[in-house]
């Protein structure tokens, strides 16, 4: 019998949803929301959603800790590293997909050797990309030089105030570093780092033509931008320290601008001996530092410098200050955007209020009777540092709901960092001798961006999230009976269709040592499911939430594509659903020609692309489900703690 | 002509086989994995994605793990190079990822590096003779015991 196109297509899609339907269990809420501890190693598929995964995701969870390989717009396809509350809260409640969760059986040691490589290979990534970032600043240094810009941007230089007179505590810093080293030190020290700069030519080294290995750590590179860089940090740190500079007092938050009712002011018996032993560990490392073997205390210094300034500033006022922790390019969100909803900016706020107390509170607890415990409770940077986050992300959240300013969102762990332009003597080197150094420089960056590009190389069959994921599986084990050891049959990258998502769950499923799959339904299921639980004579809910218009649940995000009906957890209507939704997003697509001179084409493309993700429901196929800019489940105590400010507001920037 | 069943079988057998690669690219493309939508350039994602590790670890006890586990790991991969003053750079860019910016005066930092020189396969003995371990031990008195904490059984 011949098969013609037309049949193999239907016969494909309608083979795949049985596959689909046949090979991954159904949610099943109750079990999701009960989820049994975890065994430490488990497969996750996530299934589809609009955007950039529409075909699915694929996750190793090790721990506490996901694994997972993500494509970014530079070109590279890179292993990206979270925790789990994290990665559960952006994928399971903000993108609102279900996630499938395969616990795996697997001795300790091969997890371990396992968890070893993965980190491994995230360790050498993360320096792949600081070399290119190196190489980088080389080209931003040459280029400001050729424009006559005698300057270079150095961390933490921001944080002090160089016109401003110094104060007592500034004085006495400085007093206990020459006590040290004596009268003359600091002044001989810059002196040394300047005719040290001196010395550094002005060139740049061709790049050696080395093969980039995502499996070898990579030699440093001879960046002209590090060393100046570093010659910079330290000069500007002992200068600092010399003229006794104090902080800027604008890069200071006083959290007791911030106390809500209840709220207790000041500092208590415990913060306050708790921060005079600091400010002594503080000294201790301003003392220190200048006299460090490792070549890059500059920053280390300038920070400390600052961070005894503020707990010293604490004291004094019985207050506590704080620096400002928001790196320069933080996103600044609109006060457009925050009336667009103003609950959301509000809720936000009063997590970060909880969650800020509840590190002030931890951060100084009182000691504990037992020896190693009181060591451990010892204030240290780690906690300092993570009270000054708290702190500084709930004072911005406060402030914009308060005054509805702007507000900055920042990703990952926020350190005061603020830069200031440090001047450079201007270079004995002519202009075209700059030039030709600029342009190596160039040249050197291109070359290591191409090499990055084969390293870690995206390819939509060959090299995706799925084959990655099992390539990283196989290599640590070498062999393909180490392979079969430690988790059961090998699946080969991409072999048997196992580089689509949720084919490679099958595999999973079958081949390794699978105990058990948990289903996390995705939030909107959840809360379906839940309040129909709370509202068993409710026989309208369905009615009201199956659709975008009355559903009290789903608040639209833009970026969801024009629809009416969510087909997710529907089947047999899905068709019905998908040609409704598909009509939805037509008429929308007319409508956008009369507002193209005000949108330039957004609404049209925005139906257009409705359109087609209402295609696959009309067989059966589900991939849009409704996404979140921020949801708040007061019964789901793993993500109680998470930071949420940088999501709700700028959900695309690290998904 | 006739043409030989068997080959006609295998002709159709190839042709579907043929179109469902084709349409399941398609479909692929539709798909693809997870995409992000950072707009920044390479060295501006790996700056956020220190964290990228998205958000930062809320549990203090996770955060210290996950400190000294990059640690260990970098260390193992080090352990036999000669360079002391690109370990001890490169462990300062590790511990400030991880909110760390004094790693000296932070008896994880040396705890973490003796678990590396261990999984390196690196003797209690060696571990005086590691290239940057004098550096360590020049002005950190401690260093060295506690990085030999690491060899007790």
């Amino acid at each position: 019998m011949r098969l013609s196109r037309k049949s193999a297509f239907y016969a494909l899609f309608i083979g795949i949803f049985i596959l689909q339907l046949t090979s991954l269990p159904r949610p099943l809420p109750a079990e999701g929301e009960t989820l049994s501890p975890s065994p430490p190693f488990q497969f996750i598929y996530i299934d589809a959603n609009v955007g950039g995964s529409s075909g699915g995701h694929g996750a190793l969870r090790i721990n506490n800790t996901v694994y997972h390989f993500q494509y970014f717009p530079d070109g590279l396809f890179k292993l990206v590293r979270e925790r789990w509350p994290y990665f559960r809260y952006i994928y399971n409640d903000l993108e609102n997909r279900t996630l499938y969760v395969a616990h795996i059986h697997i001795k300790r040691h091969d997890l371990q050797t396992l968890q070893e490589h993965l980190d491994r290979y995230y360790l050498i990534q993360k320096a792949h990309m600081a070399r290119l970032g190196e190489l980088s600043a080389d080209t931003q240094l040459l280029n400001d030089l050729s424009r006559s810009r005698f300057r270079i941007s150095v961390n933490g230089a921001g944080l002090f105030s160089f016109d401003s007179p110094s104060d007592e505590v500034s004085t006495q810093l400085r007093s206990a570093v020459i006590d040290t080293y004596g009268e003359k030190y600091l002044e001989r020290a810059v002196e040394t780092l300047d005719r040290e700069l001196s010395k550094i030519p002005l060139e740049v080294p061709s790049i050696e033509p080395i093969n980039i290995d995502n499996d070898v750590y990579p030699p440093p590179v001879k960046s002209l931008s590090k060393k100046y860089a570093e010659n910079r940090l330290k000069r500007t740190a002992l200068w600092v320290l010399d003229r006794a500079s104090p902080i800027r007092k604008i890069e200071l938050t006083d959290m007791d601008h911030f106390i809500r009712p209840g709220d207790r002011r000041g500092l208590t018996k415990d913060e306050r001996n708790k921060l005079s032993a600091y400010a002594e560990a503080l000294k201790a490392s301003v003392i220190h530092l200048p006299a460090s073997s490792r070549p890059d205390w500059g920053y280390p210094l300038l920070l400390a410098n600052a961070r005894y300034q503020a707990v010293m500033w604490s004291l004094k006022r019985n207050r506590l200050y704080l620096l400002d922790p928001f790196p320069e390019g933080a996103k600044s969100v609109s006060p457009k955007t925050l009336e667009e909803d103003p609950t959301v900016t509000a809720r936000l706020a009063d997590r970060a209020w909880r969650k800020y107390w509840d590190i002030r509170r931890s951060t100084f607890a009182g000691p504990s009777l037992d020896n190693r415990a009181l060591d451990e409770r010892a204030l240290d940077e780690r906690a300092y540092n993570r009270l000054e986050e708290g702190a500084g992300r709930f004072a911005e959240l406060e402030k914009g709901r308060l005054t509805g300013n702007t507000i900055r969102v920042a990703y990952g762990r926020l350190i005061p960092s603020r830069s200031g332009k440090t001047p450079l003597p201007a270079p004995n080197l002519s202009q075209r001798a700059i030039n030709q150094s600029l342009s190596e420089a160039r040249l050197n960056r291109d070359i290591y961006n191409d090499q990055l590009k084969r390293c870690y190389p995206y390819h939509l069959v060959n090299n995706n999230c799925a084959t990655e994921l099992i390539r990283s599986i196989n290599t640590p084990f070498q062999s393909r009976e180490r392979i079969t050891e430690a988790l059961g049959e090998e699946i080969v990258p991409g072999e048997d269709f196992g580089f689509i998502p949720f084919r490679l769950f099958g595999l999973v499923k079958d081949r390794f040592r699978v105990t058990k799959i948990d289903v996390l339904p995705g939030y909107r299921k959840r809360m379906m499911f839940r309040t129909a639980q709370n509202e068993p004579e409710n026989t309208g809910l369905y009615f009201r939430e199956c659709n975008t218009l009355t559903s009290t649940l789903y608040p639209g995000v833009e970026g969801d594509t024009p629809f009416l009906f969510f087909t997710d957890d529907v089947v047999w209507i899905r068709p019905v659903y998908g040609a409704i939704n598909g009509a939805y997003g037509l008429i929308t697509a007319a409508l956008g020609i009369f507002t193209l001179p005000l949108d330039g084409g957004d609404l049209s493309l925005a139906g257009l692309k409705g359109t087609l993700y209402s295609l696959p429901e009309l067989f059966f196929f589900n991939i849009r489900k409704g996404s979140f800019n921020y949801v708040d489940d007061p019964a789901d105590s793993e993500i109680e703690t998470l930071e949420r400010s940088a999501p709700a507001f700028d959900r695309h920037v690290y998904p | 002509m006739t043409i030989n069943p068997s080959k006609k079988r295998s002709f159709h057998m190839q042709h579907a086989i043929k179109n469902t690669i084709a349409l399941l690219g398609i479909l692929a493309l539709l798909a693809g994995c997870s995409f992000s939508y950072s707009s920044g350039t390479s060295s501006d994602s790996s700056k956020s994605s220190s964290a990228s590790s998205g958000a930062s670890e809320t549990d203090p006890k996770d955060a210290k793990n996950s400190f000294m586990s990059d640690v260990s790991a970098y260390t193992t991969s080090a352990a036999k190079g000669d360079d002391a003053q690109a370990y001890l750079r490169e462990l300062g860019s590790i511990a400030e990822r991880h909110g760390i910016t004094d790693w000296e005066r932070d008896t994880a930092t040396y705890n973490a590096i003796g678990t590396g020189l261990r999984r390196a396969g690196i003797s209690r003995d060696n571990v005086k003779n590691v290239y940057f371990v004098q550096d360590l031990a020049a002005k950190e008195k401690n260093a060295l015991v506690l990085i030999l904490e690491s060899y007790q059984p």
